[in-house]
């Protein structure tokens, strides 16, 4: 019985207006846009190894320890693959970043973007499932109740011996199919055909993350048809039922999600960029004064009268270089310190206007598909952490050097050593950005896929409820 | 077959739709529901295939009490409505297969369906055309053809002759009086005095939700049914205004 | 007649449910979204002021340092110079096409680059979504608002069967459309004016706006194209009620028509171009750039060996000076070869994008508040401008150190350096298009939006004309 629903709810959603319309878009933009992402990938990558075959030319030049101090170098960042799908946060990250001791990471070579670009970025799976998506469901899903009742084909249909929520459950399940059918097929076509790329190559856990896209987004569209057959399930005409359920979706999908970190500015101002950087600025002096200033002063006044021969200025230079070591690790931790206050300060804002944001399926889908392909805020907290861990760890490499050199001279008679170029004390660090653990984003993902999956079952419950009660005549 | 015994529906707003209502049809007998616009026809009709709740009484289906296990009721019972526009998007052939499998029969020929279709007067050239292209005249003989294939014992009529013309309205009757030579019951409702009296064994008029006349065959061959029917109108009429004045 | 019709259709919306909605949805979302912006606006602009001093304090400190050598090395190639960007004066009604731009320029000697911007990361939100300001609520939000308020003008009249009493009166086809077009226009765009009243009072209350003769009438000419953006979709609901005879229908097909006009087009433009029109690979460029800039290193490098390199002398720094020249001639040709066929990409995707009243809206709206796409062309150019400055700055640098040397390094001599150097340092300045240049930006795109008007109105009214009312 079950399977005669949802075989006639199929194939009347085949035949319809609707399920072409939705096999063209889903085609079209999916196909056409993984195109062009993927090419954007490609040229990303490209950077990439450029910038890291750069990068050895680069080692090979530093001629003094104190390069890797001013000048510094420019470290590669693999791009991640995931996001030909999700652009995320991704977009904002370059494929390499200056490290230097004294200034904070920055991007060379920064192309300047295209503001067309900016504006109209090429649609990623989170805006295309998230607004043609959902509008499409909203569009499967608007008259399945109403609209059965209008054409008289409902009342017919309940004077055979069929349970209600037989009917409910056929109609939910057919439809969904046929909403997801072509979403999957355009999906899974355009997922091939990326990653035969060559150049594109995932590991494991970049696979689960994948799959587990496609299932937060199946899920996303679930909430969203169970809310519009809720809506149908309320109302008795069709265009009362459609009208209102886009103007819900038009609050839910366009108003909410951009508002909210707005409202929850308003709501929890932070003065932004003042008392931050004011802060950071006093902590750089002080910390300089304790650890940098101050020594040299004292070992000035206690050597005073030593002769000015060259070991008492190498001595000089030793403890200098040394000073100057330990204020930069002080520096760089208590700039990490002020960074993580602010940034709690910051984090409850953010996480009233995440709540906000939930309200809207949309955010929960946006936040969790981000956060599931390493696209999010997990990624850039983890990889600006770790970048500036490197940059203290660079620094550190950097002082070493330059000490051990003065040692040797110390301990070989004012002898210039081997070139440094060749005899490094101790290899370059390199970088590689690491994901935190999987339990972490386990945690953050659950929480919204977790209220995907309520909102489904929540919106089902009650259209089941409205549907018991609803009036044939 | 039918059993419907003070049946009464009042609705939320306070309106009484079905007054103490007591009815029954055999099998073989064709009853018809005569009364104007608002008189209780329809809901009538709801209560017996169970869509609301009736307020006090009770429907039986062949000894099954509807409000106790409709779904077995319901098997006892099909159902031609008022206008029914049916799957638009799907071709005759699909719409009486759907609601056939809806009676858990799915071992049905393509010869039966065709055999129903044909029944009802269609052309066998539409046998797979959508039903969207159908004019009401063939949607409404459809839905027949949907009500014979579930070959239940009674048949409940909504109307159906509402909006034929003459010609159609006839060769409808004659499907359903065929359908009386099978043994069916049959419970129609109608405002149109003739046909009922072309067709009808016994006729029920009703007003104000409550049967005021019940007239057997040999009163509606021998009275002048259209008398009769104006007389009850009248005092509808004199009601209400009596009503007003009040 | 018309007066009546008129009045007919504006009861009847004003005593609908929609008409209620639409009304709470116009102002809440209009006044949330110039609340934001013009927010936004000031935090920018203090956080400017500070970003200046602090650049100001940065450039001074690398320019006191009393070693001629450290101090050119130091400014010229490592630490550079910032340069903070102030955001646009019409800004607090969004940033428009110029969201692109960096909040800070750094000029150095041999590259451009840019901060890792630290704050911004923790709101996944923000760098998921667009910032909701008043070119993406009146793009998208109002755009389906219009659509949802017409598009059972005609259709959902003949469900009820009141078209047909209306036309069984005297009265010609023409004259119930136009009335129902004025009507509900004038129930639509009420609100709106209603609504950015209370924005742009928001907004003069909190200091952003000046109000000068050219800002009112930028701000009118705004609003001006924003009601025939709006009546674009208007149209565009009123033909489609016409050429359909259930309000259902109706409502799909012009659903499909906005998801078309508002996402799929602006969306797919820029891939469309990218697929006509490709560029050469930026690798390419990058390359045959390392190249020259080797070659220019080793040359430098036996120039240096060849003189010794505490022996600076005049001969040195000018040769060092034509050698980089040359590569910089040779580099700015390969990028202009390339910036050149990007440049062709852009503008067809900027065509392209024109087939949707969406994107039209974008350009010419951007181009009345100055932060559309020829405020960025400003953008770049002012940036490239200082850039150049800069180099000037160096090259003067360079040549007049040696007047330093030749004093002996003395703390005089170097301290009237440092300060020429400060004398001549050069400032970002944009000069944004003036008003007739931004009308002239803004005029093609309106025309288009006009255009659309008519011919959508002009197939409502044929269609309507044909309409079978049974």
């Amino acid at each position: 019985m079950l399977l005669q629903l949802i075989r006639k709810e199929i194939l009347e959603h085949l035949m319809s207006l609707r399920f072409a319309i939705a096999c063209i878009l889903c085609f079209a933009v999916i196909l056409c846009s993984l195109f062009v992402r993927c090419q954007d990938y490609s040229l990303v990558m490209e950077d990439y190894y450029q910038v890291r075959g750069a990068l050895e030319t680069e080692k090979k030049n530093l001629r003094r320890p104190e390069d890797v101090i001013y000048q510094g170098l420019n470290i590669p960042h693999r791009p991640n693959p995931l996001s030909i799908f999700v652009s995320g946060v991704s977009r904002n990250e370059a494929s390499s970043y200056r490290i230097t001791t004294y200034k904070p990471p920055q991007v060379e070579n920064a192309q300047t973007e295209d503001p067309l670009k900016a504006i109209y970025p090429s649609m990623d799976l989170i805006t295309f499932v998230g607004i043609i998506m959902s509008l499409m469901a909203v569009i499967f899903g608007y008259d399945s109740i109403c609209g059965e009742k209008e054409r008289g084909t409902l009342r017919l249909m309940l004077s055979y011996s069929v349970p209600r929520d037989l009917v409910l459950l056929g109609k939910w399940l057919g439809g969904y199919l046929t909403l997801i059918i072509p979403f999957l097929l355009a999906i899974i076509s355009g997922a091939t055909i990326v990653l035969i790329q060559p150049e594109i190559s995932l590991t494991p856990s970049e696979w689960l993350r994948l799959i587990g896209l496609f299932l937060l987004s199946l899920l996303y569209i679930a909430a969203i048809y169970s809310a519009a057959i809720w809506v149908s399930a309320l109302t008795r005409k069709s265009s009362t039922s459609i009208l209102a359920m886009v103007t819900l979706w038009m609050i839910v999908v366009l108003a909410v999600p951009n508002l909210s970190p707005h409202l929850a500015q308003a709501l929890k101002p932070i003065q932004k960029v003042k008392s931050a950087e004011e802060e950071r600025q006093r902590a750089t002096e002080r910390e300089w004064a304790t650890y940098v200033d101050t020594p040299i002063r004292e070992y000035d006044i206690l050597h005073a009268n030593e002769p000015n021969d060259w070991s008492t200025r190498e001595k000089r230079q030793y403890h200098v270089v040394e000073c100057h070591k330990n204020g930069n690790i002080a520096r760089l931790r208590k700039l990490e310190q002020i960074d993580q206050s602010y940034g709690a300060q910051f984090e409850a804002q953010t996480e009233i206007s995440r709540w906000l944001a939930r309200i809207s399926p949309f955010s929960s889908f946006a936040m969790s598909a981000a956060e599931l392909t390493d696209n999010g805020a997990l990624r850039k907290k983890q990889f600006i952490k770790q970048l500036n861990d490197f940059q203290l760890e660079l620094s550190n490499y950097g002082h070493d050097e330059w000490l051990a050199l003065i040692q040797y001279r110390l301990g070989h008679n004012g002898d210039q050593p081997p070139a440094w170029t060749e005899q490094k004390v101790n290899p370059i660090p390199t970088f590689t950005y690491t994901p935190c653990a999987a339990s972490i984003y386990v945690k953050t993902i659950l929480v919204d896929a977790g209220l995907l999956a309520g909102m489904t079952l929540l919106f089902f419950l009650l259209s089941y409820v409205s549907f018991l009660r609803y009036d044939v005549r | 077959m039918l059993e419907i015994t003070d049946l009464r529906k009042v609705y939320e707003d306070g309106t009484v739709a079905v007054d103490g209502l007591c009815l029954s049809v055999k099998a073989g007998e064709i009853f018809v529901l005569l009364g104007a616009n608002g008189a209780g026809k329809t809901s009538t009709i709801m209560l017996i295939l169970g869509f609301t709740e009736p307020t006090a009484g009770c429907v039986t289906l062949n000894g099954v009490d509807v409000q106790k296990d409709p779904l077995t009721a319901k098997k006892h019972v099909a159902y031609v409505s008022e206008n029914v526009t049916l799957y638009g998007n799907f071709t005759a052939r699909q719409n009486l297969e759907f609601f056939t499998n809806l009676t858990g029969r799915t071992n049905v020929t393509e010869e039966e369906y065709r055999a129903a279709f044909l029944r009802v007067g269609l052309a066998e050239n539409a046998f797979h055309r959508r039903v969207s292209g159908f004019s009401k005249g063939m949607r409404q003989r459809l839905g027949i053809a949907i009500a014979i294939l579930k070959n239940s014992e009674l048949i409940v009529l909504d109307e159906p002759t509402s909006g034929l013309d003459p010609k159609g309205g006839f060769e409808f009757l004659e499907i359903i009086s065929q359908l009386k030579a099978e043994d069916k019951a049959i419970l129609m409702s109608s405002h149109d005095i003739f046909r009922a009296k072309a067709i009808a064994d016994r006729i029920g008029i009703m007003r104000n939700g409550q049967i005021i006349e019940i007239l057997d065959k040999e009163r509606i061959k021998t009275a002048d049914l259209e008398k009769i029917y104006i007389e009850c109108m009248k005092e509808i009429t004199a009601g209400a205004t009596s009503a007003k004045v009040q | 007649m018309l007066i009546n019709l008129i009045r007919k259709e504006v009861v009847s919306h004003i005593l609908s449910l929609r008409f209620g909605v639409t009304f709470v949805l116009f102002l809440v979302l209009i006044f949330a979204s110039m609340y934001v912006t013009v927010n936004y606006y000031h935090l920018e602009i203090d956080a400017y002021s500070i970003r200046e001093q602090e650049d100001k304090n940065l450039t001074n400190t690398l320019l006191d340092i009393d070693d001629t050598s450290v101090l050119f090395n130091r400014f010229f190639y490592h630490e550079g110079m910032d340069n903070a960007v102030r955001i646009s004066p019409l800004g607090w009604l969004g940033e428009g096409f110029l969201e692109v731009c960096p909040d800070t320029i750094k000029v150095r000697a041999t590259m451009r680059s840019r901060n890792v911007d630290q704050d911004s990361a923790f709101n996944p939100l923000t760098s998921l979504m667009r910032t909701p300001d008043f070119y993406y609520v009146i793009n998208v939000m109002l755009s389906l608002l219009a659509i949802l308020f017409v598009f059972d003008a005609i259709c959902g009249e003949k469900e009820t069967g009141t078209l047909r009493l209306m036309l069984s009166n005297a009265v010609p086809r023409h004259l119930v459309l136009l009335g129902k077009w004025i009507g509900g226009y004038l129930v639509l765009f009420t609100p709106f004016c209603l609504a950015v009243a209370g924005g742009l009072a928001y907004a003069t209350s909190t200091g952003a706006v000046k109000w000068d003769s050219e800002t009112v009438q930028r701000i009118f000419l705004l609003l001006l194209t924003a009601g025939l953006y709006i009546s674009v979709f208007f149209n565009i609901g009123l033909f489609v009620s016409t050429s359909t005879n259930r309000s259902a229908t109706s409502l799909l097909i012009c659903l499909l028509i906005w998801v078309t006009c508002i996402i799929v087009i602006p969306n797919l433009a820029p891939v469309t171009a990218r697929i006509i029109s490709p560029t050469p690979s930026l690798k390419s460029v990058q390359e045959s750039k390392a190249v020259i800039d080797e070659e220019t290193r080793l040359q430098r490098n036996i120039l240096q060996q060849v003189y010794g390199e505490i022996d600076y002398s005049n001969a040195t720094d000018s040769e060092i000076e034509l050698l980089e020249n040359k590569a910089n001639r040779m580099k700015n040709r390969l990028d202009k070869a390339y910036e050149d066929s990007v440049q062709e990409q852009k503008n067809l995707a900027v065509t392209l994008g024109r087939l949707s009243p969406s994107s039209c809206w974008m350009y010419s709206a951007t181009a009345l508040t100055n932060t559309g796409l020829l405020s960025y062309q400003k953008f770049l150019e002012a940036r490239d401008k200082l850039a150049d400055n800069f180099d000037e700055l160096m090259q003067y640098a360079r040549r007049s150190r040696w007047e330093v040397w030749r004093a002996q390094n003395n703390a005089d001599s170097l301290k009237t350096w440092s300060e020429s150097i400060k004398a001549r340092l050069p400032h970002f300045e944009m000069n944004y298009p003036s008003f007739t240049d931004s009308i002239n930006d803004a005029l093609n795109d309106i025309l288009i939006l006009l255009i659309l008007n008519v011919i959508f109105f002009m197939l409502a009214f044929t269609f309507f004309l044909r309409y079978d009312v049974r």
